[in-house]
């Protein structure tokens, strides 16, 4: 009887007490009650968000007039379909805006120096800026918010869409913020956000609105108007180009294992394959990337293809001594072949384009080609017109995961071509100007400067409007200056200037003549298998798109208020919020 | 392979895959293995690669004692405890890649530079069980008793961390400190535990009829406090007819009958993660971004979690008999049961993309489960010693949703009448044969927003609106999907037969699924054969449309044409199949043959596995069920 007793109770004991055996907590994760306590807690959390700054990528401009790719761009003939869920593909995914406002909602209980506790949160900031700016850029109105949401806050939830120029204003206030409390370059620790980024992504922010505005006819108030916008654009990169920080670098060889031809200098594209960019002051931000630490992948992309430079880029670039190639007594020897056509060019031309007057590989001290046939394949270069301008001449860093040279985040060119446009749309683009700005990077190649009054172009490309001389010029200068960095969707967009997609020559890559065939292997281009060609105004061009879609397609024409202006959002989010309209004319 | 601080290969990089070049040999005429770059020769990694050495020790301890303090009374109480560890060493070496042009060898770079990782893992767990059981019989056992009282808890702790480093001085030494380069490491520690008491009645009069009584109270470190602790009940009767008087009439040729019911509750708390009711944050301890010169922790914020989660219950009703016949050698036994899982963790109600995270999981959904499951088997042994025995089972069940808060009716959630494992697509009569009937046919540019001609899939448009898309994905406005099919595998069933004679033994085993639907992906290599740059033809992809062939299976080749890969019912598979899982052979050598060399059994045998299989599935693609 008695040992009955004992279990009875010892299992009774045993209960009481096994309550507790349940009461665990994790042993290697931490909530928010023990986060938020110090500036290096506010460092840590900032980390994570780096990924959203720009990275090495070959494709930026494959949706553009520059380039023309081996599968046909949807989204440019008019075939993009409405996505059915919100995803990161389609644009519509909040989760890097809400891990910013995650932060903005909890940092106060963080001890330390305001400087320092207030750096961060200019990161978070700056970050949080950049998004919502893309979201703007992408669907127009959108829904801000700045708190992170809980699933019961349903007002917050299904709300409706933000007008655009709220959103504007936050964006503006994130940087303007940025601006104040991020430190200096000199003084940040490398690799991480400045003050001088941030002035160059606000100007970059006003010229986009500012432009847009502009050449859509939209009205904004206040500090929201064309105007405004574009002074403000003027105002942060004056600022930076008198701090003398800056300038335009003839970039070095040693610093990309280069060995240029004689006579071809390689100064604008020796600055994209530069190891360390960290002494560079063409630098503003850099992505650092270091052997065996972090390596990235654009050596092998720039080599695998699927794109090439098209026939309009090429033809953009003026000759040697600035007359645009079709003006008379231009000295334009012809584009019978690529060497003709490159002779007397502006020198970025050979420095874009892959050609006989730039190495290709430099391999134990000798010079290497491309092979011809790799400049016109259809997963190559498409077009006959390789660009190379990340192209490094070392073959070890064409190997996966074995680039290492540095990527420009924030490129002080950028910033001058900036302020010379928003000056000339201001009309306040004196000589003085164009000197401070288009002319340094026409200095780094040894081009003419660029006057107020440039000599017309005799065929100039059709905007669908009139524009001056000068910034027709400008406009060319950023095209050039800028290829492949993924400005020039945006630049099209805000310029009001999408009737260029239909010039056929945005989709042709090289004249097909008996000279230029001679100089590729039997066979390229004839036959069951060649390359397509098509004729157009009396020549015979390499078409990409020949089997797929006629030189006049009505879907690559653009209408006045093209519903491809802004992109559609998905059909679940709409159906969950009926506050939610779509985007006009997008089913 | 295990987790290294280094190794970029995967499974896909290094191995078999279907962008092999079918052209490129093992090995160049110079000896050198052959490798196309990038993505290179799997022999080569296999013998150049470096390896992985993987050592596992399972210790496991119980201590039990049995006391029977009076006479009815038993009690047992043990304890167990186990140390599971393993350690491994992941050797990567590089090696030069050899391609088809000399003079361009490389470091294959996903073994760039050579490093070795070693891993160690460490879990501990125990658990202590004790139970009292007390027999009682009463009137001359006609009425027998049992009480049983216990108590179990469990409790695991994991830990694991590796260590690693790049560039070894010695690349055929693997060893952590003979290495100059960039380190990695890296580790977590986890812990779990769960305990509960519970108790049995049973009763039976004369062996005729039976009740039994159950109760569990449950409690699981996974639940936050105030929701850890539930009580689940169950309770089940039997009654064998075969027993009762009425009975001795048939009791001749129908040995046993016994019908059975039962209804009970259980508990699951099967979440990923041990404390998933904690938003914990995220860290990276080696972010992709040199800051400061280095790459340094990230942090990230956590997602949203439900604190008020607690145990998924699972409340089941049976009903059942178990029958034999002619002197026990036909018996048959058939159950129906009826499950509802009440409680289901699963993701919440889908709510705006603009919450930024997952919706957390939560007690979100019930589910309903009906089935049945039938088992016949016959066993004899004839007078000269041949005996044999069949047996079959067959079983189906069905899943369906019956409660789950979805307002707007999205197909892409569970709803209320969803059953488990649907498959929504289109319907599809055929390939467009020329260009104007694909011209003349709705608009199918939701699908590809290019050119649909001759030799692509076409749709029906079911809801009459001369374009195909998914209207609004909900319940009220499917636009031209319905639901075409139900990958639940249905009417699974299985045969055994075997026999035994003089020494020889004869089993097989038959295993099979009577019904059951099944689409490829979309991007199924295995199955569409050729959808990319990436991939290397296939033989069981060539039948496909051109105007020479147009009975073909497959559309028209093309890589932009996505759309022809949609869910339709022109390619949803049938499944189903049936297949020779075991067939063994066996002879036990006799006795007095053994006697004289002293061993006590020896059997030989051959064995086959897997050997036919049955299937409507082989003719298009190289998928195995």
């Amino acid at each position: 009887m008695k040992f009955k007793n004992y279990i009875a109770l010892a299992l009774f004991a045993g209960m009481a007490a096994a309550c507790d055996y349940t009461d665990l907590s994790p042993l290697d994760s931490f909530t928010d009650q023990s986060y938020w306590k110090s500036s290096k807690d506010l460092k840590l959390y900032a980390n994570g968000l780096y990924g959203l700054l720009s990275s090495p990528s070959a494709t930026l401009d494959n949706t553009s007039d520059n380039f023309v790719t081996s599968n046909y761009s949807s989204y440019l003939f008019d075939e993009m379909t409405v996505p059915t869920e919100a995803s990161g593909n389609n644009g519509w995914d909040w989760g890097n805006i809400r891990s910013c406002n995650y932060f903005l909602s909890r940092y106060q209980t963080a001890q330390g120096s305001e400087s320092e506790i207030n750096k961060y949160v200019a990161e978070v900031r700056f970050f949080r800026g950049l998004l919502y700016f893309s979201k703007v850029k992408m669907f127009g109105d959108v829904p801000f918010y700045d708190k992170d949401l809980q699933t019961d806050d349903t007002e917050q939830l299904y709300k409706a869409r933000d007008p655009q120029d709220v959103v504007i204003a936050k964006v503006i206030d994130d940087f303007k913020y940025a601006i104040k409390w991020l430190p200096e370059k000199a003084l940040a620790e490398s690799g991480r956000l400045n003050k001088e980024a941030a002035r160059t992504q606000l100007a970059r922010v006003c010229l986009h609105f500012g432009t847009y505005k502009k050449y859509h006819n939209q009205t904004g108030t206040g500090a929201l108007s064309a105007n405004a916008l574009l002074k403000e654009a003027v105002a942060q990169t004056d600022t930076l180009m008198n701090s003398g920080k800056f300038e335009i670098v003839k970039g070095s060889d040693a610093g990309c294992d280069q060995m240029p031809f004689s006579g071809y200098p390689l100064y604008y594209s020796n600055q994209f394959t530069q190891e360390d960019l960290s002494a560079n002051k063409e630098c503003i931000l850099a992505r650092f990337y270091e052997p065996s630490v972090l390596t990235h992948e654009l050596g092998r992309q720039v080599q695998n293809g699927g794109m090439g430079l098209s026939k309009d880029f090429v033809e953009s670039f003026l000759m040697k001594d600035g007359t645009p190639i079709y003006n008379t007594g231009s000295g334009y020897a012809g584009d019978d072949n690529l060497e003709k056509e490159i002779t007397n060019r502006d020198p970025r031309l050979y420095q874009i384009v892959d050609n006989n007057h730039k190495p290709y590989y430099v391999r134990n001290g000798e010079r290497i080609l491309n092979e011809p046939a790799n400049r016109v394949g259809a997963s190559k270069s498409v077009t006959g017109y390789d660009c190379v301008k990340f192209h490094h001449a070392n073959t070890v860093q064409q190997e996966a995961r074995n680039s290492t040279f540095d990527w420009f985040v924030y490129r002080y060119a950028e910033v001058l071509l900036i302020n010379a446009e928003a000056n000339a749309e201001l009309g306040t683009c004196t000589q003085d100007v164009l000197d401070k700005t288009i002319n340094k990077l026409r200095d780094r190649v040894g081009m003419p400067h660029l006057t107020t009054s440039p000599v017309a172009d005799a065929k100039p490309i059709n905007y669908g409007y009139s524009l001056s001389n000068l910034i027709y010029e400008i406009r060319r200068e950023r095209r050039i200056e800028l290829v492949a960095e993924g400005f020039r969707l945006d630049d099209l967009k805000r310029w009001n200037a999408m009737k260029l997609m239909e010039n056929p020559k945005t989709m042709l890559g090289i004249k097909i003549t008996p000279l230029s065939v001679s100089e590729f292997p039997a066979g390229t281009f004839d036959g069951q298998n060649g390359r397509p060609t098509v004729s157009y105004n009396g020549a015979t061009y390499l078409y990409q798109y020949k089997a797929a879609k006629q030189l006049d397609d009505a879907g690559r024409k653009w209408k006045a208020n093209d519903r491809r202006f802004l992109y559609p959002l998905p059909k679940q989010e709409l159906v969950l919020n009926k506050a939610l309209t779509q985007n006009p004319n997008w089913e | 392979m295990n987790n290294t601080a280094y190794s970029g290969l995967s499974a896909y990089s290094g191995m078999m895959k279907s962008d092999l070049s079918p052209l490129m040999p093992v090995k160049h005429p110079d000896g050198h293995y052959a490798g196309q770059g990038n993505f290179t020769n799997p022999v080569a990694i296999q013998a150049q690669g470096g390896n992985a050495r993987y050592r596992q020790n399972d210790l496991w301890m119980t201590a039990g004692v049995k006391l029977t303090p009076i006479k009815g009374l038993i009690v047992n109480a043990d304890y167990t405890w186990n140390y599971y560890g393993w350690a491994s060493t992941q050797h990567v070496r590089n090696f030069y890649d050899y391609t088809a042009v000399p003079g361009t060898e490389n470091y294959y770079p996903w073994t760039n530079p050579s490093s070795v990782t070693r891993s160690n893992s460490d879990d501990y767990y125990s658990s202590f069980n004790a139970f009292a059981e007390y027999n009682l019989s009463l009137g001359n056992n006609d009425h027998n008793m049992k009480f049983m009282v216990g108590y179990n808890q469990e409790k695991k702790r994991t830990q694991y961390y590796y260590a690693g480093r790049k560039d070894l001085i010695d690349p055929e030494n693997p060893a952590i400190n003979q290495a100059i380069g960039d380190m990695a490491i890296d580790g977590n520690m986890g812990q779990w535990a769960v305990n509960g008491t519970f108790a049995r009645f049973n009763y039976d009069y004369k062996g005729r009829y039976l009740l039994e009584l159950n109760g569990r109270y449950d409690g699981s470190s996974k639940f936050k406090k105030g929701h850890r602790y539930q009580f689940f009940p169950s309770i089940s009767a039997a009654w064998r007819l075969s027993e009762e008087k009425f009975f001795e009439g048939v009791k001749s040729w129908w040995d046993n009958m016994k019908v059975r019911v039962s209804y009970g509750s259980l508990g699951n708390q099967a979440v990923n993660g041990n404390f998933p009711y904690l938003a914990t944050y995220g860290i990276n301890t080696k972010y992709g971004a040199l800051l400061g010169g280095g790459r340094p922790v990230a942090v990230y914020a956590p997602g949203l979690v439900s604190s008020s989660f607690t145990w998924e219950t699972v409340n089941q009703i049976d009903f059942g008999f178990d029958a034999a016949f002619l002197r026990n050698r036909l018996s048959a036994s058939f159950d129906w049961y009826r499950r509802n899982t009440k409680d289901m963790l699963t993701d919440g109600e889908v709510l705006p993309a603009v919450l930024g995270a997952s919706v957390p999981r939560q007690n979100a959904a019930n589910l309903k489960t009906v089935g049945w499951e039938l088992s016949l088997e016959w066993n004899d042994r004839l007078a000269n010693g041949l005996s044999y025995h069949v047996k079959g089972v067959l079983s189906d069940y069905q899943s369906t949703i019956t409660k789950f808060n979805n307002p707007t009716g999205l197909i892409s959630q569970y709803y209320v009448g969803r059953k488990m494992n649907e498959i929504w697509g289109y319907v599809s009569n055929g390939l467009f044969q020329t260009e104007q009937e694909a011209n003349a046919h709705a608009n199918q540019s939701y699908l590809y927003g290019g050119k649909w001609t001759a030799g692509d899939v076409r749709f029906e448009d079911l809801d009459g609106n001369n374009k195909i898309d998914i209207g609004d994905n909900t319940l009220a406005n499917p636009g031209d999907r319905k639901i075409i099919g139900n990958s639940t595998p249905r009417f699974a069933f299985g045969i055994t037969a075997g026999l035994e004679y003089k020494g020889i033994d004869f089993e097989m085993f038959w295993q099979g699924i009577g019904k059951r639907d099944w689409f490829p992906g979309n991007g199924s290599a295995a199955y569409w054969g050729f959808t990319n740059e990436w991939q290397t033809p296939l033989t069981t992809s060539l039948d496909y449309w051109t105007p020479e062939n147009t009975n073909a299976f497959f559309p028209r080749l093309g890589w932009a044409n996505g759309g022809n890969r949609n869910t339709s019912t022109r390619y949803l598979q049938n499944a189903s199949y049936c297949r020779l899982k075991n067939v063994t052979l066996g002879y036990t050598i006799p006795r007095n043959i053994l006697d004289k060399i002293g061993v006590s059994r020896l059997r030989v045998y051959v064995t086959g596995e897997n050997l036919l299989t049955f299937t409507s599935l082989i003719k298009h693609s190289t998928q195995r069920p």
